[in-house]
């Protein structure tokens, strides 16, 4: 009997034949070494310093704090200093609970339709260290394919290897997510479908909110299948926790990796 | 879902696998950077030929194996407790493989933070060029990691899954739907 596989064996065999060999050496070991306890010492400090600085601002202006913040399901804190030394401190874009009810409402209304009709695994609308003049940085990745703008040297499109322009179909679809995206208000502009790609991590459509944190990524997940009871998922790249928004959202932070 | 994935790998109790991979298999004995230095020597080749065959790029390649062993030297103790080799492989296809997937910011880097090179041959080069590196590169990633796991490191669907913490079915229905694609791929390949 023939199994799903077997009427590939043609190319299976060509990748097998063809497919590069391994490399006679790997990175200098004694290099690797010493970059790998240069990073580990550095990211030691980098913690200490960050709970020593998250101490200190409250400590501050405990006294003068701005008011208070509402976080999903975890009532209210009072969050000191401005928005800037938040997320630099670590902490998440600050909307209150009526706020991400109203986004997630729409995102799922807006934009999740859309992207399950184009069965989306990426889309990205890349504005970092965009040159003016020179366009940001588009991605589309489908079940069709990889398309992405031109390589271009001063815009944050990294890929200088390879360009897989978009075709008009893919073209449509992107300005499709685009154009609901708009629609929500929220500013999103990257959109992961986890369902796929991560090993060690719930699964789920992911759209990761603008932020300047250097520690941390903050995304709404949609996850209809549910999460573990405890909301946290220790991955490669360390814990993940999720807090329940309502229905099938969640708010999610994760270690930036 | 899996905890630790099954597959080659040194030290403890590594089961046997189907292809070459017991070659990487090493006693790890020494201090715990001893150790570490060991297994790089032994993996790197390893690592970087799959780093490669993910991201089709030589220079994010070996950006990628870097990162990997950071990660996987900070949780040492761990990853040789278990299996050093599947834990930084696991590691590396769930790192964010593609290049544009980083900011314009994050290209930046300090000179002594550039990858460590490997071959002076520039074999990684040579590698990213090859055909099959070419053809792999248009498949999307979900797709893309899961026929490099089956097909070229020769991991089971289960093991398959285990890795890259998906189910069996959507690794049949990733591998079928991408195994189609690079079909039609070198098909056009082929075209005069």
């Amino acid at each position: 009997m023939s199994t799903q596989t077997d009427q590939f064996d043609d190319v299976v065999a060509r990748l097998r034949a063809q497919a590069p060999d391994l490399p006679a050496t790997g990175p200098d070991a004694a290099v690797t070494l010493a970059r790998s306890r240069r990073r580990l010492r550095a990211r030691r400090v980098r913690q200490v310093t960050g709970g020593l600085l998250g101490g200190a601002a409250a400590l501050l202006v405990a006294g003068i704090a701005v008011g208070p913040v509402d976080l999903p399901g975890g009532g209210t804190f009072v969050m000191p200093g401005g928005y800037e030394a938040r997320e630099l401190l670590g902490e998440p874009p600050v909307h209150s609970r009526e706020q991400m009810l109203e986004d997630v409402a729409a995102l799922e209304s807006e934009v999740v339709p859309v992207a399950e009709d184009v069965e989306l695994s990426f889309y990205l609308e890349e504005f970092n260290g965009v040159i003016a003049g020179t366009q940001p940085c588009h991605v589309l990745e489908t079940t069709r394919g990889t398309f992405r703008t031109p390589h271009d040297e001063n815009a944050s499109c990294s890929n200088p290897d390879e360009n897989f322009p978009f075709d008009a179909v893919a073209q449509a679809q992107f300005d499709g997510i685009k154009a609901a995206l708009g629609r929500t208000g929220t500013d999103i502009h990257r959109i992961t479908d986890r369902q796929d790609l991560r090993g060690g991590a719930p699964t789920g459509l992911h759209f990761q909110l603008d932020d300047s944190s250097w520690q941390w990524n903050w995304d709404y997940v949609y996850r209809p299948e549910g999460l573990p009871e405890d909301g946290t998922v220790d991955g490669p790249i360390g814990t993940t926790t999720y807090t329940h928004i309502t229905g099938d959202w969640w708010f999610m932070h994760e270690p930036d990796d | 879902m899996s905890g630790e994935p099954a597959g080659p790998g040194i030290g403890a109790e590594a089961r046997p696998q189907p292809d070459d991979t017991a070659r990487f298999r090493i006693e790890l004995t020494g201090t715990h950077d001893e150790q570490f230095v060991s297994f790089v020597t032994a993996c790197g080749p390893y690592l970087l030929r799959t780093a490669v065959l993910l991201c089709g790029d030589a220079l994010r390649a070996e950006e990628l194996v870097q990162a990997t062993f950071e990660r996987t030297y900070r949780s040492w103790a761990k990853a040789r407790d278990r299996d050093p080799l599947a834990y930084a492989r696991r590691t590396l296809v769930n790192l964010r493989i593609d290049s544009w997937r980083r900011t314009g910011s994050e290209v930046l880097s300090a000179p002594d933070e550039l990858p460590v090179t490997s071959a002076p041959d520039h074999a990684g080069a040579v590698a990213a060029h090859n055909v099959v590196v070419r053809a792999l590169i248009q498949l999307p990633l979900a797709q893309r990691r899961v026929v490099v796991l089956r097909h070229l490191l020769d991991l089971t669907e289960a093991d398959t899954a285990g890795e890259l913490g998906i189910s069996v079915g959507t690794v049949k229905s990733h591998n079928a739907r991408g195994l189609a694609r690079l079909r039609q791929i070198f098909a056009e390949g082929e075209r005069p």
